[in-house]
This record gives C-alpha cells, sequence and structure tokens, in this order.
C-alpha cells in the first residue's frame, strides 16, 4: 500500500515537473522525459505490472497537459515498460522468478535506451498519423535534444529510484531458494 | 507451481488490459470530438494537475530566472574578482528587478494592444503561462484563467511584443481556473489572415520545414505584397477555422514566392511573439462563455 502511494506520488511530481519546470530550464524547446525514467526504474526494479500501471497513468496526465492524443503516451510507456522488465536480472525465489536489482551502470543505460525508444516511438506514430514535423524534423529538434536532456537528468534519478523503490528480493542476498 | 502459474497469467492479464485501456483512449481520441470520453479524461486530468503546475510554475520561477540569468554571464567571466563579488552580493536583487520590469514590459504591451480599435469591443483578462508542451509535436501552453474567469473555446490569446500584442494561439480547452491554448506555430493550426489594407487574404498555416515560422497560403498571385508587410487576422471564419476578431497582428512578411504557372503566391511570415519566452498573456473574450 505504501509503494502504490509512492509510485503514485513519483507520477505526479515527475509528470508535473515534466511540463511545467523542465522545460525552461533546458537548452532545447523540448524536455526531458522525467516520467520515462520513472516507469523503467519501477519495471527493472519491481516487475513490468508496476512499471506498466505507472506508464499507463504517467502517460495519461502528459497527454492530458499537452492536448496529445489521449494514450499515446500511455502505450509507449507499457510497451517500454514491459521490453525494460525482459533485461532485469531474474532470481528464482521459491520456485518464482522476481527481478533482482541491476547495476547502476546497467540500469542506467536501460533508461537511456528505453527513452530513446519511446521517443523514437512517438516520433514515428505521428509521422504515420500525419501528425507533427517530418522524421528528420523530428529527429534533430525532439527526439536527439530529448534523450540527451533525460540522460543528463537520469543521472541523479536512477539513484533517487533505486533508493525509493529497492528490490525486494535481491540476487546478492541468500533465499531459502537460492542458499 | 499452482500459484506461480497464477501469478503469471495475473500479471499477464494486468498488462494485457493496461495495453487494451491505452489503445481504446487513442482510438477514442482519434473518433470523438474534444466533447466526447476521451476529452471528458482530458479536462479531469488537467483540473487535477493544473493547480499543481502553477503551484510548480510559481516555485521553481525565481530558479529558472536565476538559471537563465546565470548562463548568461558565461560571457563575462574575465572579470575581476571584486566586480564578481558584488555582482553576487546584488544577483539576488537584479534577478528580482530584472524579472519584474520584463513583467512590466510585458503587461504594458498588453495594456497598450487593449486600448486599440479592434480590442476595445472585447473584455479581456490577463493570464500567466504556467506550463509549455514538453515537445514539439503539440505547440501548446496552458494557463492560469479558465471558464471561472470567463474565458472559453476559442477565445484568442494575445502576447506582447515590442509595439504592443500580437496573437499567440487560441483557447482549446477549458477548466475552471485552467485552460490549454493552441499556438499559432502548432502544426494543426491556421488562421484566416489578411495584410492591412485587407486585400490580399489568405490562411496562415506552420512553415513544414521552418518550425517557428508561419506560411501564408492561397494568396492570389494577382496581390502585391512586400517584405516587412504587417499580416493580421482577417475577421471572417476559413474551413475548419473558428472566427477571431479582425486585426490581431500576426506577424510580418519576411519572404514571397510564386511559381511559373502558379495561380497562387506563398508568402513567409515571421511571427511577432517570442513562443520561447512567453510568460504573460491577454485573453480576448470574444466567445460567449
Amino acid at each position: 500500500m505504501i509503494d502504490t502511494i509512492k509510485v503514485a506520488v513519483a507520477v505526479f511530481v515527475l509528470a508535473v515537473f515534466q511540463v511545467s519546470a523542465t522545460p525552461q530550464i533546458t537548452p532545447s524547446t523540448t524536455g526531458p522525459d522525467l516520467v520515462v525514467i520513472l516507469v523503467i526504474s519501477l519495471a527493472l526494479l519491481r516487475g513490468p505490472v508496476w512499471g506498466a500501471s505507472a506508464g499507463f497513468v504517467g502517460g495519461i496526465m502528459l497527454d492530458s497537459l499537452d492536448a496529445q492524443s489521449l494514450g499515446l503516451t500511455s502505450l509507449l510507456y507499457v510497451l517500454v515498460a514491459i521490453w525494460a522488465s525482459e533485461r532485469a536480472p531474474k532470481v528464482e525465489v521459491a520456485g518464482v522468478e522476481r527481478p533482482a536489482t541491476p547495476t547502476l551502470g546497467r540500469h542506467l543505460v536501460i533508461v537511456i535506451v528505453g527513452a530513446v525508444f519511446v521517443q523514437l516511438g512517438l516520433a514515428v506514430v505521428q509521422s504515420l498519423i500525419g501528425d507533427g514535423y517530418g522524421l528528420s524534423i523530428a529527429f534533430w529538434r525532439v527526439v536527439l535534444p530529448c534523450s540527451i536532456e533525460t540522460a543528463a537528468f537520469a543521472l541523479p534519478l536512477v539513484p533517487l529510484m533505486r533508493w525509493l523503490f529497492p528490490t525486494t528480493t535481491r540476487i546478492d542476498v541468500p533465499t531459502a531458494a537460492t542458499a | 507451481m499452482l500459484l506461480r502459474k497464477n501469478r503469471v497469467i495475473r500479471r499477464r492479464v494486468i498488462i494485457g488490459l493496461l495495453l487494451a485501456a491505452s489503445l481504446t483512449l487513442l482510438t477514442l481520441s482519434f473518433r470523438e470530438s474534444s466533447g466526447g470520453a476521451a476529452g471528458a479524461v482530458q479536462r479531469s486530468v488537467l483540473s487535477i494537475t493544473g493547480p499543481a503546475t502553477d503551484v510548480v510554475h510559481r516555485v521553481t520561477q525565481p530558479v529558472v530566472d536565476a538559471w537563465n540569468w546565470s548562463t548568461g554571464l558565461v560571457n563575462a567571466r574575465d572579470e575581476n574578482a571584486k566586480l564578481k563579488k558584488q555582482l553576487g552580493q546584488a544577483s539576488n536583487n537584479a534577478v528580482l528587478v530584472q524579472e519584474q520590469q520584463q513583467e512590466i514590459k510585458n503587461l504594458q504591451s498588453l495594456l497598450n494592444y487593449t486600448h486599440t480599435t479592434d480590442a476595445r469591443s472585447y473584455d479581456w483578462v490577463t493570464a500567466a503561462v504556467t506550463a509549455n508542451s514538453p515537445s514539439d509535436y503539440r505547440r501548446t501552453i496552458v494557463i492560469n484563467v479558465g471558464s471561472n474567469d470567463g474565458v472559453a473555446v476559442n477565445d484568442p490569446v494575445i502576447g506582447p511584443y515590442d509595439q504592443g500584442g500580437a496573437l499567440v494561439g487560441r483557447v482549446i480547452s477549458v477548466t475552471g481556473g485552467n485552460a490549454i491554448v493552441r499556438l499559432i506555430v502548432d502544426p494543426e493550426n491556421a488562421v484566416t489572415a489578411a495584410d492591412l489594407s485587407g486585400t490580399a487574404k489568405g490562411s496562415v498555416v506552420p512553415s513544414p520545414g521552418d518550425p517557428g515560422m508561419l506560411n501564408m497560403l492561397m494568396v492570389s498571385a494577382s496581390e502585391v505584397i512586400h517584405r516587412n508587410d504587417i499580416v493580421v487576422t482577417a475577421g471572417y471564419a476559413g474551413p475548419l477555422q473558428p472566427v477571431l476578431p479582425r486585426g490581431i497582428p500576426i506577424g510580418k512578411v519576411s519572404n514571397t514566392g510564386i511559381s511559373d504557372g502558379d495561380t497562387d503566391q506563398t508568402i513567409q511570415i515571421t511571427p511577432f511573439v517570442d513562443f520561447e519566452d512567453l510568460s504573460d498573456v491577454l485573453v480576448l473574450k470574444v466567445q460567449p462563455s
């Protein structure tokens, strides 16, 4: 229950900051994708259901604040949560496969690659539905700056996420099943 | 074994439901107008998050101003230590004064605009920009006035520039205390416009190859338009374009072009408003609220 409240607060705070604060302090007209850092971190540390649920809610908030096609960002966040959870190291506890804490470097790389996937996905879908700009303009003006800024913001945020949402079963702690 | 199987099934069902819900919302948002279920969800979320964005904007604005001010000092590194120390002591006051001067200048420009002939016949309300679209796919802003202040969908929004006020965009969604404004540089936007004499009329849309610039299309090749001519709203509705009052400045002509055999010319327009530095705007209440 406490974890659910923590995740809900984190989604709300990051979405609000993503829209109202970060676009003003970053050099490009686009801003970093803070919610994707939370979504991928949850998928890695807690599993795909946590990541996908946070992504669904965060996506709806961003689409509403951005007057975007509702559900588009949610869909991409849910897909990236599924993808990220598959990249997490696993440990089997009592016959159940659980996520184990990835190394910080691996965690950062997955977040950055996932952020690029989401931005590329948005660019491709917007292009396919005849919305937004052409792919080359979208790449230089949105995908590239957003990915770089997300990577920069991920450096302090990923350790924060690991502290806020520690993996419930660690790979380096022997359990009844692994000992 | 059975427990494990149940967990896997439950996990797949939840993720499947989330995917289905996302696709359903996406379909609804394309099939329905803003008054449908998807629009209702968006308005509900906006009414919850709108006040929070307002608070975060107010709290972070001094930090943002200080950040912008600091980045402007990069070229002044060779100043001596004494000046740096004095500058440091004065910086807090300077940030506040600079912020207030800019705000006064913006509000003065907007106030001047309300005294013009075209704007005098409407009520108006000033607003602060509390959120910007985080991507370039949608060029929208959120402002801290809404239906409680008499703002309605399709009301034009005016922003400051050196000579007064100019068109920023129009309101596309309203809650009690907030409104979403689609900027004129948004890819979905179009405005019927004319030159100051009113003879050369056309439709102003964002330039697809040059974000931030505008193109005026469907202007007859026989019309004579020069560089630096001012383009204003035409005051009549175009296909799928709402009526905006006549005479709101949009920008000035930066280039004109016509191909051999074409009956229309394309005119490139530089907007008056700086969309990257928009903090105060004015909403003309032209629609019945």
